[in-house]
């Protein structure tokens, strides 16, 4: 037991002898609690972060103003109805093309007719939807139905008693009831001589009016006044024709976080370089510092492009991703991922003395990348924040590329936009890794 | 042209409060196998990447075959063998040629062939294919010299190449160097082996605390030497008494009595006297040499310091 002992100290005394080593090992878990509390902090405590959603109202009528102000106050959603940039309001065609384009996830476009549809006891709308986001699209839907129903009290008890005398046709009401309604709902009831009770079916006030319905009772079919009320429509702008929609995120994210990991290996390898002497050697045989930085570079390029494309390949044989539909795009958004990805762990190489450095910033790193870019889980998902951080890592941009080859269905010249953006930061991330790198050599041969 | 191969001009190189090297000058001549003797920690290896290009010193120039030597930049003409044996252990002797070789700007014909001349000159022809990683100590370092021998080297330089080498690698790597020396390579060779140095080296410098000792001939310098032979005595043990010898004066380290005699004929009186003596395992006469002149000029033995 003695030697356990001691054999455990020498252990403890050599990770001692690395700072920032130990450093990492307490500062990892923190950053890595600190992002995904950050992602994940807003959920069950204050519900859903706002959600920016797109506003069209078409409206002649009143009603429309008065619905996109109601949802306009609430927390949940911001309501964007003037283009920024052009500083005029949004029309339907504009909102669906930015929606198409991946900028909102949907959009709710208030139809001409709108107010007279409330009239009318219908409540007309028209959600444009990006499904790849279908949280947003849901929550407008619920809280649009919600906010009518507040807005327009009289919308859905109006069409339950036009329902009710739908379905009840000549059956007359009891005529103090009629007078109630009457003043209260300003509707106009025919006279009768029944009470509610023989109006209203027993199994129905009981609560089950599904059964009642289905069982053929003759009480009014709630579900045909709520369809009745409700004619909001729905369209999918985006991703029409994609298979297996969900693959194509998944598939793209798994690759690429596990992409990031293999390119870590530069750095281990870079360090086994130079503990071994081999990276003296290769500067004694001629070779620059930046010559032996830019070799791990392509070798990790290839390595990554070929580790992406075998995953992509998986994604089509076991999900059926529609992958030679996209064929070159894809490929190139796997060259330019894997360039910039393969600078990522050239930085970290550059950084990391040791092993156990290495190991610790990769960690960091790839896994806070990972989650806040949306290779974990889709950007959407987020919290706006962390939406607006996640821009400045590559792993944002990379998916971005993906999500619009598979999904929304680019070519190449609709991926130019994040494969810049990419090769830039590979291209300052290199240009730093090289300099760190050098300015480490000379320091470490004296 | 100079006939100098390598000149080393008042350079010094310091590190925080370390003078790793202190206004170090020597010339080494075109074809000399030039020695660096020196403990470690002396300040060889500080100069070979000062030689080598990989390290800037602090003062001082350094030109290589005429041409000032510039960071980075090691001239074609010269190889160099790093102490470590740097080599990719999972590729095999020939891949590991090859490699260096092309960084050095061989290519095609002229690199299968100065491969084979290689492979075949450190003896590891037939091991060409196997992976460095199965190879003994021995083997490894002479692929480690073989690397610096591809690019047909005038000036080499090698920084304690037989270190952990087993006795017959180390004689096949002499053997080697004294065959490049013979076809005119000049060689410049560090080591803190005093007999490594007294074997191969024309010319030996003496090396310590960054500063140059003495430079000479092996003859030269044993002729700086104070101390005249003497009798040294080695004990079978501690228990054993040495013997005290009328008019000599002796020293005792360890198993080790020095017996100096006042003039060169009481050798062979010491050695008459102590013929009787049974506590001896050996008795040898000492002459001067390198490890005696390192002492007297620092104090410190040469293994010690």
């Amino acid at each position: 037991m003695k030697r356990v002992w001691y054999l455990a100290r020498k252990d403890v005394a050599i990770f001692l002898t690395d700072p920032v080593a130990i450093g990492l090992a307490f500062i990892v878990p923190m950053v890595m609690i600190l992002v995904f509390g950050f992602v994940f902090g807003g959920q069950g405590k204050d519900g859903l972060a706002e959600l920016n959603v797109l506003a069209v109202n078409e409206d002649t009528g009143p009603g429309g103003a008065r619905l996109v102000q109601a949802l306009d106050g609430l927390e949940e959603l911001k309501l964007i109805q003037r283009s920024v940039k052009e500083n005029t309001p949004f029309d339907s065609a504009s909102a669906s093309a930015l929606v198409a384009k991946g900028s909102y996830s949907a959009a709710l476009v208030i139809p001409r007719d709108f107010s007279d549809g409330v009239a009318d006891g219908e409540l007309r709308a028209h959600i444009l939807e990006d499904t790849r986001d279908p949280v947003t699209a849901g929550v407008l839907l619920g809280l649009m139905q919600k906010t009518a129903f507040e807005t327009f009290p009289m919308l859905m008890p109006s069409a339950m008693m036009s329902g009710m005398l739908d379905s009840m046709g000549t059956v007359g009401f009891n005529s103090d009831l009629a007078k109630a309604i009457e003043k209260n709902f300003g509707v106009e009831l025919p006279d009768s001589g029944m009470s509610f009770k023989d109006m209203v079916p027993r199994d129905m006030l009981l609560g089950d009016a599904g059964e009642a319905s289905d069982s053929g009772s003759s009480g009014p079919n709630l579900g045909a006044v709520f369809n009745k009320v409700n004619q909001i429509t729905r369209t999918q702008v985006v991703g029409q024709n994609v298979v297996n929609p969900a693959v194509a995120h998944t598939t793209a994210g798994t690759a690429v976080m596990f992409m990031l990991f293999g390119v870590g290996a530069i750095a281990a390898s870079l360090l086994r370089e130079m503990h071994t002497g081999t990276a003296t050697r290769l500067l004694l045989m001629g070779a620059t510092s930046g010559e032996i930085l830019l070799s791990k570079l392509l070798y990790a390029v290839v390595l990554g492009s070929l580790q992406l494309f075998a995953m992509m390949v998986y994604g089509w044989l076991i999900f059926s991703l529609q992958i030679w539909e996209h064929l070159t795009p894809m490929l190139v958004m796997i060259v330019v991922t894997a360039v910039v990805m393969s600078s990522v762990g050239l930085i970290i190489s550059a950084l990391s003395r040791t092993e156990e450095q290495a190991a610790g910033f990769q960690v960091v790193i790839i896994l806070s990348m990972s989650a806040i870019g949306g290779a974990m889980f889709p950007s959407f998902m987020l919290p706006g924040f962390i939406k607006t951080i996640s821009k400045v890592t590559p792993v944002y941009w990379a998916m971005q590329g993906f999500n619009d080859i598979f999904w929304r269905n680019q070519s190449l010249s609709g991926i130019l936009l994040e494969c810049g953006i990419c090769l830039g930061m590979a291209a300052l991330m290199t240009t730093l890794a090289v300099m760190i790198f050098r300015r480490r050599l000379a320091n470490e041969l004296g | 042209m100079s006939a100098n191969a390598v000149e080393v001009r008042n350079v010094s190189k310091r590190f925080g409060e370390v003078h790793a090297l202190n206004e170090v000058s020597l010339t080494i001549k075109q074809g000399d196998f030039f020695g660096l003797l020196g403990p470690n920690g002396a300040g060889k290896t500080t100069l070979m990447r000062v030689l080598c290009g990989l390290l800037a010193p602090d003062q001082g120039d350094v030109r290589i075959l005429d041409s000032s030597l510039e960071r980075w930049q090691i001239p074609f003409a010269v190889g160099v063998v790093p102490q470590d044996i740097a080599l990719y252990d999972m590729l095999s002797a020939r891949k590991n040629l090859e490699l260096f070789g092309k960084l050095r700007g061989l290519t095609g014909k002229k690199l299968e062939t100065r491969i084979d001349f290689v492979l075949d000159l450190i003896g590891l022809s037939d091991r060409a294919k196997s992976r460095v990683k199965g190879f003994s100590g021995g083997m490894k370092r002479r692929l480690n010299l073989g690397v610096a021998l591809l690019a047909e080297p005038r000036v080499l330089l090698l920084d304690e190449p037989t270190v952990g080498v087993d006795p017959q690698s180390r004689a096949s790597i002499f053997e080697l160097l004294e065959s490049l020396h013979g076809q005119g390579v000049t060689i410049l060779y560090t080591t803190h082996y005093m007999e490594e140095a007294e074997r191969l080296c024309r010319t030996i410098a003496i090396l310590d605390h960054g500063k140059i000792l003495g430079v000479g001939s092996l003859e030269e310098l044993i002729t700086m030497v104070k101390t005249p032979r003497f009798v040294r005595l080695i004990l079978r043990s501690d228990s054993e008494k040495f013997p005290a010898l009328a008019g000599v004066a002796s020293k005792q380290s360890g198993l080790r009595v020095d017996y100096v005699p006042t003039s060169q004929d009481g050798l062979a009186e010491i050695l008459t006297q102590l013929a009787d003596f049974h506590g001896a395992q050996r008795v040898e006469v000492v002459s001067p040499n390198l490890e005696m002149l390192f002492l007297e000029l620092t104090g410190r033995e040469l293994r010690d310091a």
